[in-house]
């Protein structure tokens, strides 16, 4: 069985449209560990039930709770040195593109899990898919390559047992 | 309208605890299940709602803290409730004891049975 100990410390940045969930609260909370554990949601942020549903399942041993973009700009950004073990989960690429647009910088960026419904993958046409949790569409990829261009490589890590591989065009 | 069963759950986890309270009780009334496995969050909370509409549901989840739990919850009102931890002995209570309780007792009812039903057999001495 894997550790689960990976050499990476500071701030990590992960995709996830499943939120804070099983795998982000047991796999890397532990399994990293993390010190605090956050989710970057505008859209979540601004519904005081959902907010308060995923502030009260973030377990108290960690700190951490829900953050629109800018609050995570004012946060994270211009890139402080994070010492404790901070997980970032976002809720799209596009967010992901704010916060590195708003000059954060994380020691790894993740893509945890973009899932597309029936009728989103019928609509896109073209899906390149990576896993049965990470599927991308042509609008990911445009957000994805400008992050690129920022010299930032994305990775796929399901969790802190998996090896990071680099996410191509 | 007799309470619905939904179980949501990681993968087939669910499926196959569907399949085989079917096939111990033989009642598939209203009970169905849900695997969240290449859904969203909000995908979850939209074919949890599409389900239970705003009927009397009870839906069970494998693990609080997860996204089966807080994204049915997400989705629930009225005389809908999440129960996490499902087991066997939960489900068949659930269909043994549907109509013979409130929707209340019912799920007091359940929970006692699911927890009833977690017990450690040591091994005899030799």
């Amino acid at each position: 069985m894997a550790s689960g100990k990976i050499d990476l410390k500071g701030l990590i940045i992960r995709v996830d449209d499943r939120l804070i969930h099983g795998q982000v609260l047991h796999g890397w909370g532990k399994g990293w560990p993390a010190d605090e554990i956050w989710l970057v949601s505008d859209r979540v942020n601004s519904d005081e039930f959902e907010k308060k549903l995923y502030e009260d399942a973030i377990p108290e041993v960690y700190k951490g709770g829900v953050l629109n973009v800018q609050d995570a700009i004012s946060r994270w950004s211009p890139a402080p040195n994070v010492k404790a073990n901070t997980l970032v989960v976002v809720d799209s690429c596009m967010t992901l593109l704010d916060l590195i647009n708003g000059n954060i910088h994380p020691n790894e960026i993740q893509i945890g899990g973009i899932r597309k419904s029936e009728k989103e993958i019928i609509e896109a046409g073209e899906i390149k898919k990576l896993s049965d949790d990470v599927q991308l569409c042509k609008c990911d990829l445009e957000i994805l390559q400008q992050i690129w261009d920022k010299e930032l490589n994305p990775v796929y890590r399901p969790l802190p047992s998996a090896e990071a591989q680099l996410i191509a065009l | 309208m007799i309470t619905g069963g939904l179980v949501v759950t990681h993968g087939d986890f669910g499926k196959i605890l569907v399949e085989e309270t079917i096939r111990i009780v033989g009642d598939n009334t209203r009970l169905l299940s849900l695997a969240t496995s290449s859904l969203s969050a909000t995908d979850i909370t939209e074919k949890v709602k599409a389900i239970i509409k705003d009927e009397p549901w009870i839906i069970f989840s494998d693990c609080p803290g997860t996204a089966p739990t807080l994204r049915s919850y997400a989705a629930i009102y009225g005389n809908q409730t999440v129960i996490s931890g499902v087991n066997l002995a939960m489900l068949m209570s659930f269909v043994f004891n549907r109509e013979k309780y409130s929707y209340n007792g019912l799920v007091e009812k359940m929970i006692l049975d699911g927890k009833r039903s977690m017990e450690v057999l040591w091994p005899r001495e030799k």
